[in-house]
């Protein structure tokens, strides 16, 4: 999978990527958070939107203002789709 | 408080230039489990001849294309050697909790309702004097993405 993240008509939002490989599990809520969907991410002190809380349009408009984003989805959520890009590279071992 | 990151190199050549580096390489086998795999299904445009690739059960491409590869799992992942190193550090102490940046172990990250199981790729773990006890929470790292 190459963790992009797409809306419905196919609109791109972001690659989901985290190079401190949180857990959402491990976010502390915070009452000092504007938005009340959001986690506050201790490594890198931004916000992390719940993505199921939210539409896609103000997840598309939220990213336009704020490139760096963090999202967290469910993928068991009905509302995901996973797809691949086309680059399978099967296993062969030596 | 940021954990120390340990590096793994995954040829011969890069093990071997690790330990002239200084660090004691900790090597491991690679071994690929029947856990993890990737489903995919090929459909193939009707008109263009183009493909498209679906791995979920609820995209299969619509009127326009015909399935020519119906769903089949696979192992995903390709690793130059069989064998790989986690290049420890010699001042690492016993307890330590480091992060562990390219796992060796086939771990599952997380399991999909679908089937799939994708691979852990790093993961937290503890130097117990002579290997990394890794630490992982399936349950944390099971379904949610953060990125």
């Amino acid at each position: 999978m190459t963790n992009e993240l797409f809306t419905d008509d196919e609109r791109f939002i972001k690659k989901m990527n985290c190079p401190y490989m949180v857990s959402w599990m491990s976010l502390a809520t915070s009452d000092d958070m504007v938005d009340s969907r959001s986690r506050l991410c201790q490594q890198c002190q931004r916000p992390v939107l719940d993505a199921t809380q939210v539409s896609e349009q103000e997840i598309l408009a939220m990213q336009q203002n704020n490139p760096s984003l963090c999202l967290k989805i469910d993928i068991d959520s009905d509302d995901i789709l996973l797809v691949t890009d086309g680059q399978i590279q099967p296993y062969e071992p030596t | 408080m940021s954990l120390r990151t340990i590096k793994t190199a995954r040829t011969a050549k890069d093990i071997n230039e690790g330990a002239k580096a200084g660090f004691r390489p900790l090597v491991k086998e690679v071994k690929p489990s029947p856990e993890i795999r990737t489903k995919v299904c090929v459909m193939q445009h009707k008109e263009t001849g183009l493909i498209q690739l679906s791995g979920d059960y609820r995209f299969t491409g619509g009127e326009d294309y015909e399935v020519v590869i119906p769903f089949t799992f696979y192992y995903p992942h390709s690793f130059p050697s069989p064998f790989a190193a986690y290049l420890v550090p010699k001042d690492i102490e016993i307890g330590e909790r480091v992060l562990l940046e390219d796992l060796i172990e086939d771990i599952v990250g997380w399991k999909w309702n679908q089937g799939d199981a994708k691979r852990l790729k790093s993961a937290e773990a503890i130097w117990n004097g002579e290997d990394f006890d890794i630490q992982y929470d399936e349950k944390q790292h099971r379904r949610f993405v953060v990125g």
